[in-house]
């Protein structure tokens, strides 16, 4: 058995981040695309502090903090519009929003 | 005197100098945050659940129109003391300098003129919710921090602070549906963005051990490049390349600019776009400046697909706003050409065409927001712009010259701009960019002249348009239609402010 080191957080890291990008790119529920997004945006923070670890610097987990701060308010704002969005329709698939294209 | 307030006064002392740098969007922050509060305090108005019901006039646009001139002073200011005051701040946070100072300008001028333009369209729409000029100057204070920032940090933080505020700006009037669709794509992929911008800033700061830009930049110019931190390079590429709708990262935007308001369609088309570059051009040719060799030839192929596909998909759009959202896709990619020439001309011919593209770009939008009526816009190029000569004649000119100035027919600003930008082009031995330019110009001035045909040529169909220009979205009109023309006639003095404002890049040369 190996010691759990840098490589292995950032392969995780990116295992995590690419599974985000998957979802969002497939999923077709604006709740679920929501859920992907934010496991890209902590996919990055687990990549910031074991940098910061590897480091020794401060800056990686501040910028966790940063991020933390604004994946809530993103969170605010992507679920009221969400609500809004079912307002519309009364589904949350973004299929049903297609009333502009070209 | 009371000690505790001497203390407090010694202290004010000690940081008054270090505030200088963000002045402005503090200003901004203030006046955003007032309008909210004296909006709680306007007893006895009807405030509406939502637009359409009869509402009372607030004074929220005013505090936003007197905040914002405000900041434009502050700007002012910052310009007249830059040789003292220019520099590093907050330890790098936030760096003064020319190219920052300029960009400033150009944002709040953005700002300024949206503004003037928003409060006739919210009236004549019933939108009287003080929230609308609160987000708008919050996402303006985003935007001059990510123009002055110095760390990744900072470019971030002020990202967000404008992309938050944006997304809620392009669903502001819930109850179309056309709005929330163009806020839930906006939103979607600029979340998207916002994970590989992240993604991108945690793999450089792997390879370079910090977030300063400067410092990234000592650390990057040792080659040869680790691929850790050209996979940070690339993903910073498609972080930017979403923010400033470069194909083919762009298929958000002509939605999202034809579904928001047209006033937020506006705002996002200059100053979203202006900040993005702004922070885009700082991160590319100071911090990576080493490894220009490897984001290069990306950058070229980027600026020739956008160049190609927008100005090509903009050929079949009938719709106004989407017409200009594919324009200002084409424009984006002539402003990476300003990037990719990589010298100090490059810099001062991408900092004059920013001013241009902002002042025509709010100009063209100006008039689709002054011909709009209660309940629609009219933005069908074949059907509402049709003889508007004959009734709007002054408007159908001021159209026509802001069509002329983004085809880049002189004398507009758009003709002096396109020039710097091929002469720094060729200068660099970059001639089939600048080729590719000027071939791509010259399908565009078939869709922009479309609109020009429709209203000179074309006789109306429809009811007459009963539109009312309200003074204030005249005025904005006036500048730009001022600012078109004598950016484009009397070029001289301009050219040399944004040569001298890169000059003056003193944070980081």
């Amino acid at each position: 058995m190996s010691e759990v080191g840098v490589g292995h957080y950032l392969t995780l890291s990116a295992i995590l981040f690419t599974i985000g990008a998957i979802g969002v790119l497939t999923r077709k529920n604006a709740i679920i695309v929501f859920m992907a997004i934010e496991i890209m945006l902590n996919a990055a923070n687990l990549a910031f502090v074991t940098f910061a670890m590897s480091i020794g610097d401060l800056g990686g987990l501040v910028m966790v903090l940063f991020v933390i701060a604004v994946a809530a308010a993103e969170a605010a704002v992507g679920l009221a519009i969400i609500v809004a969005m079912y307002r519309h329709r009364e589904t949350v698939n973004v299929e049903a929003f297609t009333a502009m294209r070209g | 005197m009371n000690p505790e307030i001497q203390e407090l006064l010694v202290a004010y002392r000690v940081v008054r100098p270090a505030l200088f740098p963000v002045l402005p969007a503090a200003v901004l922050t203030l006046f955003g945050l007032l309008a909210l509060l004296v909006d709680v305090f306007e007893l006895g108005r009807t405030r509406g659940p939502a637009e359409g019901e009869t509402g009372t006039p607030i004074m929220a646009p005013y505090l936003a129109l007197i905040g914002t001139a405000l900041a434009l002073g502050c700007v002012g200011w910052q310009a007249a003391r830059l040789e003292t005051a220019g520099g590093p701040y907050f330890s790098g946070m936030v760096v003064l300098d020319g190219f920052g100072v300029f960009l400033s300008g150009v944002v709040l001028a953005g700002t300024l003129l949206t503004l003037l333009l928003t409060i006739g369209y919210c009236r004549r729409h019933d939108i009287h919710l003080a929230e609308y000029y609160h987000l708008i100057l919050m996402a303006a204070a985003g935007m001059l921090i990510m123009v002055l920032a110095g760390n990744l940090i900072t470019i971030f933080v002020g990202l967000e602070l404008m992309s938050v505020g944006v997304y809620v700006l392009t669903g502001f009037r819930r109850t179309r549906l056309r709005s929330v669709e163009g806020a839930l794509k906006y939103f979607v992929l600029g979340a998207f963005s916002t994970g590989f911008f992240l993604y991108g800033m945690a793999l450089v700061y792997g390879a370079a051990g910090t977030f300063d830009l400067a410092g990234i930049r000592d650390a990057v110019s040792v080659p040869p490049a680790s691929p850790v931190l050209l996979a940070g390079v690339a993903l910073l590429i498609v972080g930017f390349g979403f923010k400033v709708a470069l194909v083919p990262f762009h298929m958000w935007s002509p939605d999202v600019y034809q579904g928001a308001p047209a006033p937020v369609t506006a705002f996002m088309a200059t100053g979203v776009k202006t900040a993005g570059f702004a922070a885009f051009v700082r991160v590319f040719m100071s911090t990576f400046d080493g490894l220009a060799d490897q984001w290069i030839p990306v950058l070229w192929a980027l600026a020739v697909l956008t160049m190609v596909v927008g100005n090509v998909a903009a050929i079949r759009q009938d719709d106004i706003k989407r017409m200009l959202a594919y324009s200002s896709i084409a424009h984006a990619g002539y402003l990476l050409v300003a990037l990719i020439a990589h010298s100090d001309i490059g810099t001062a011919a991408f900092l004059y065409y920013m001013a241009a593209y902002t002042l025509m770009t709010m100009g063209a939008f100006g008039i689709v927001i002054v011909l709009g009526e209660k309940g629609t816009e009219n933005t069908s190029i074949e059907r509402d712009y049709a003889g508007i000569a004959w009734r709007h004649p002054l408007l159908a000119a001021a159209m026509a010259l802001f069509m002329f100035s983004l085809t880049g027919i002189p004398p507009t600003a758009g003709f002096v701009g396109k020039f710097a930008i091929l002469s720094a082009a060729v200068n660099s031995g970059h001639v089939p960019l600048a080729v590719l330019l000027v071939l791509t110009s010259v399908i565009s001035a078939y869709y922009y002249l479309k609109v020009v045909v429709s209203m000179y040529m074309r006789a109306s169909e429809r009811e007459p348009i009963r539109s009312q220009v309200p003074a204030m979205a005249a005025i904005a009109l006036l500048i730009a239609v001022v600012g078109v023309l004598g950016l484009g006639i009397f070029p001289g003095q301009w050219v040399e402010m944004a040569r001298a404002s890169v000059v003056a890049v003193t944070g980081l040369p």
